[in-house]
C-alpha cells in the first residue's frame, strides 16, 4: 500500500508496533536505542521491517535503513514523511 | 605477466613497477598511487617484522575496507605471514572462537577492544595494534629476517560459518588467491586487449550491445567499486582483481546505496561488484536516474542467487552487462561467471560458463560424473582451491577427494553449451544478503537452552530476495517460553545476521518416517500462510 496512514502515529504507537514486529520488549524501544548495537537489528532486518511498516500504511524510504541509527531517528523520519 | 607462481608481494611489486604514478586507491579524499602504495606496504612490513611477525605467523585483522587493510595484507604477504581477515562486526564470543581456532600472534583492529581480556582468552595473542595508534604488546621482539616466501605458502585463513557451530578457516596460499586474477586477465584479454579470431563472433555481439562503453573502456585501466566486506572472499578478490590487474580501486568502508551511486558518477566507475540485495537497494533509490552511471561496463554480482528479473533490471537501468558470478570461499571465489556476450536470458538464468582454468563436473551420489543436462552435485578443480580447512583434516577429506576435486554441496546442471545452472543445494544452508548461514549451527545453539527440546531452522524467501531465518521450536514439557524469549536468547550470543527474523513455538514438526524434521514442509506452510504449523 502506498498511502500513509491518515492519522500520524504517536511515539507510543510507533514503539508498540516496533516491539511487536521485532519481538523486543517494549521497554527497550527508547528514542536513544540504536538499532545495531542496542537492539541487534542490522540493515537487512531494518529494510524488512520497513517493508512491513509500508504494508501497514507507514511508509519510510528503504534507503534510510542505512542512515537511521536510533529509534528516535526512525520516528523523526516517519513524522517528516 | 601475472601468474600463479608468484608470491603476492612479487605480484604487487611487478604490477606497481610499471605504473608508480598511476592512481591505485581512492578512499574518500585520500588518493594513493601504486608507488605510494608500495612504500606503505614496505613500511608496514618493517613495523610488523619489528614486532616479531615472521613467516607462518598469523595476524588477525578487524579492519573495515580501506588503505590500512591493503597495507596489512601485502605487508604480511611480504613477510610470508598469514592474514586472518574477520568481520569487523563480529561479536565478542564469535571473535574469541575464531581467534582461539586461528591462534594469531597479533590482532589489528580499528576499534578499541578490551585487549587484556583477549590476551587472557587467546594465549597465542601477543600484540594488539590500532592503526595510527601505539600498539599494545606483551613483548616486542624480532627483526626483519631473511625472507624465503614461496607461492605455495599459506597466506590467508578465511573463516566461514561452520555446519557444526565451529568456525571453519579455509587455508589459501599466495597461488590460490592469485589464480582467480589470472583467470580474469585471460577473460579480459578477449574483450579489451586481444580479441582473437576464435572469439570474434562473441566480441562482435558484445560490441553491438555495449559499443560506446566498450570503446571508452578498451585498453585503459578499469575503475572498480568494492561494496562488499573485505573479510569475505568476494570482497578480497575484488581488491586483488583491481590491484593485480593494475586498475584503480574505489573503496567504500560501509555500503550505502545512494553513496554507491554517487561514487559511480564521481569516480567514473567501470566495474561495480555488489551482492544482489545491494543492487536492489541502489535501483530502489527514488532519484536513481539523476545519477550518471554511463561509465559502467559491468555490474558484477554473486554470493547469493540473483533473481532473473533483478538481473534484467540491473542490465536495463544501468545500461551495462551483468556478470553473475558463482563461487565459494573454498575456491577463492569465481567458479563460473556470465560474460558480456551472453544473451540476456543466459545472463539471467545461469551462472555462465566456468572461469578459465576451472574444471567442473556434475556427479551423482556416488560421485560418478553425469552427462550434460542432468542434475547432480557440482564438483570443481582448479589452482584456486584451498589447501583445506585449518585444523580440520576430517572435514577437509569430506569435501576434497584424492584427485583434488572439491565437492561444492550445490546441485547444478551443465548444459550442452557448457553453461552452469544452479538448481538447489545439497547442504542445508541459508543465504541471507550474501552471507551463508548453516541452520545446524543455530539449531545447536537453541538446543543448548534447557527449556528447548528441539529446533528446526529454515530459510524462507524474503521480500528482498535471498532468505530470512525462521526458527521453529519445540519446548520441553511443562515449561513456558515465548518467541520473544527465544529471540532474546539468540540475541545474547549469535552473530547479528544469524538471529532469526521469526520464531514459532510449535507442538511438533512434520517428520520423515525416521523422525527427522521435514524442513521443506515447514517452508511450504510458511509460504502458504499456515505458519502456525
Amino acid at each position: 500500500m502506498d498511502t500513509p496512514a491518515k492519522n500520524p502515529m504517536s511515539f507510543e504507537d510507533f514503539k508498540r508496533i516496533l516491539a511487536e514486529e521485532l519481538q523486543i520488549e517494549e521497554s527497550r524501544i527508547i528514542p536513544e536505542a540504536t538499532f545495531l548495537d542496542d537492539l541487534l537489528i542490522d540493515s537487512i532486518k531494518l529494510v524488512e521491517l520497513m517493508l512491513r511498516l509500508e504494508e501497514m500504511g507507514f511508509a519510510l524510504p528503504l534507503e534510510s535503513a542505512w542512515d537511521v541509527e536510533t529509534i528516535g531517528d526512525a520516528f523523526k523520519l516517519y513524522t517528516q514523511q | 605477466m601475472l601468474h600463479a607462481q608468484l608470491t603476492m608481494y612479487e605480484a604487487i611489486r611487478q604490477v606497481a613497477a610499471t605504473r608508480l604514478d598511476q592512481e591505485a586507491l581512492a578512499c574518500g579524499e585520500a588518493r594513493l598511487s601504486y608507488g605510494q602504495l608500495l612504500e606503505c606496504i614496505d613500511s608496514q612490513a618493517q613495523s610488523l617484522a619489528a614486532l616479531g611477525v615472521q613467516k607462518g605467523g598469523k595476524v588477525a585483522c578487524l579492519l573495515p575496507p580501506g588503505p590500512e587493510f591493503v597495507y596489512l595484507f601485502f605487508a604480511l604477504a611480504r613477510l610470508g605471514a598469514v592474514i586472518v581477515p574477520l568481520d569487523p562486526q563480529l561479536r565478542r564470543q564469535g571473535l574469541v572462537d575464531v581467534l582461539q581456532d586461528a591462534q594469531p600472534l597479533a590482532l589489528v583492529s580499528s576499534q578499541p577492544i578490551d585487549e587484556e581480556l583477549l590476551f587472557q582468552q587467546v594465549p597465542s595473542l601477543r600484540h594488539f595494534i590500532l592503526p595510527g595508534g601505539p600498539e599494545r604488546s606483551l613483548n616486542g621482539e624480532g627483526s626483519l629476517s631473511s625472507l624465503n616466501v614461496l607461492p605455495q605458502d599459506l597466506l590467508a585463513l578465511l573463516y566461514t560459518s561452520g555446519t557444526t557451530g565451529r568456525p571453519k578457516g579455509t587455508m589459501h596460499t599466495h597461488s590460490s588467491l592469485i589464480a582467480p586474477v589470472v583467470a580474469s586477465i585471460k577473460l579480459r584479454e578477449v574483450w579489451l586487449h586481444k580479441p582473437s579470431l576464435m572469439s570474434i563472433g562473441q566480441t562482435a555481439k558484445a560490441i553491438g550491445r555495449y559499443r560506446a562503453r566498450l570503446l571508452r573502456a578498451a585498453g585503459r585501466p578499469q575503475t572498480f567499486l568494492s561494496t562488499v566486506g573485505w573479510h569475505t572472499i568476494t570482497g578480497l578478490e575484488v581488491v586483488l582483481q583491481a590491484l593485480l590487474m593494475g586498475d584503480r580501486l574505489v573503496v567504500m568502508p560501509r555500503f550505502h546505496p545512494r553513496q554507491a551511486l554517487q561514487l559511480v558518477e564521481q569516480e567514473h566507475v567501470t566495474v561495480v561488484i555488489a551482492v544482489p540485495l545491494a543492487f536492489q537497494m541502489m535501483l530502489g533509490i527514488e532519484e536513481f536516474d539523476r545519477y550518471d552511471s554511463s561509465s559502467l561496463l559491468i555490474c558484477g554480482t554473486g554470493a547469493a542467487p540473483c533473481p532473473p528479473d533483478l538481473a534484467r533490471q540491473i542490465q536495463r537501468r544501468f545500461g551495462c552487462a551483468v556478470h553473475i558470478g558463482f563461487g565459494a570461499t573454498e575456491t577463492a571465489g569465481g567458479i563460473a561467471a556470465t560474460s558480456l556476450a551472453d544473451s540476456a536470458d543466459r545472463q539471467a538464468a545461469t551462472v555462465g560458463r566456468p572461469m578459465p582454468g576451472m574444471q567442473v563436473k556434475v556427479v551423482d551420489e556416488e560421485r560418478r560424473s553425469l552427462p550434460p543436462g542432468q542434475v547432480g552435485e557440482l564438483a570443481v578443480r582448479s589452482d584456486s582451491l584451498m589447501l583445506g580447512y585449518y585444523n580440520a583434516p576430517d572435514m577437509t577429506a569430506q569435501v576434497i577427494d584424492e584427485h583434488g576435486w572439491y565437492y561444492t554441496g550445490d546441485l547444478a546442471l551443465i548444459d550442452t553449451a557448457g553453461y552452469v545452472r544452479i538448481v538447489g543445494r545439497k547442504k542445508d544452508v541459508i543465504i541471507r544478503g550474501g552471507q551463508n548461514i548453516y541452520p545446524a549451527e543455530i539449531e545447536a545453539y537453541l538446543a543448548g537452552n534447557p527449556r528447548i527440546r528441539e529446533a528446526a531452522v529454515v530459510g524462507i524467501p524474503s521480500p528482498l530476495g535471498g532468505e530470512s531465518v525462521w526458527a521453529f521450536i519445540i519446548l520441553e514439557e511443562d515449561v513456558a517460553m515465548t518467541s520473544q524469549e527465544v529471540l532474546d536468547y539468540c540475541r545474547a550470543a549469535l552473530e547479528l545476521y544469524k538471529i532469526p527474523s521469526q520464531v514459532r513455538i510449535v507442538a511438533d514438526f512434520p517428520r520423515t518416517e525416521l523422525g527427522k524434521p521435514q524442513k521443506f514442509k515447514l517452508r511450504e506452510k510458511v509460504l502458504q500462510g499456515e505458519d502456525k504449523v
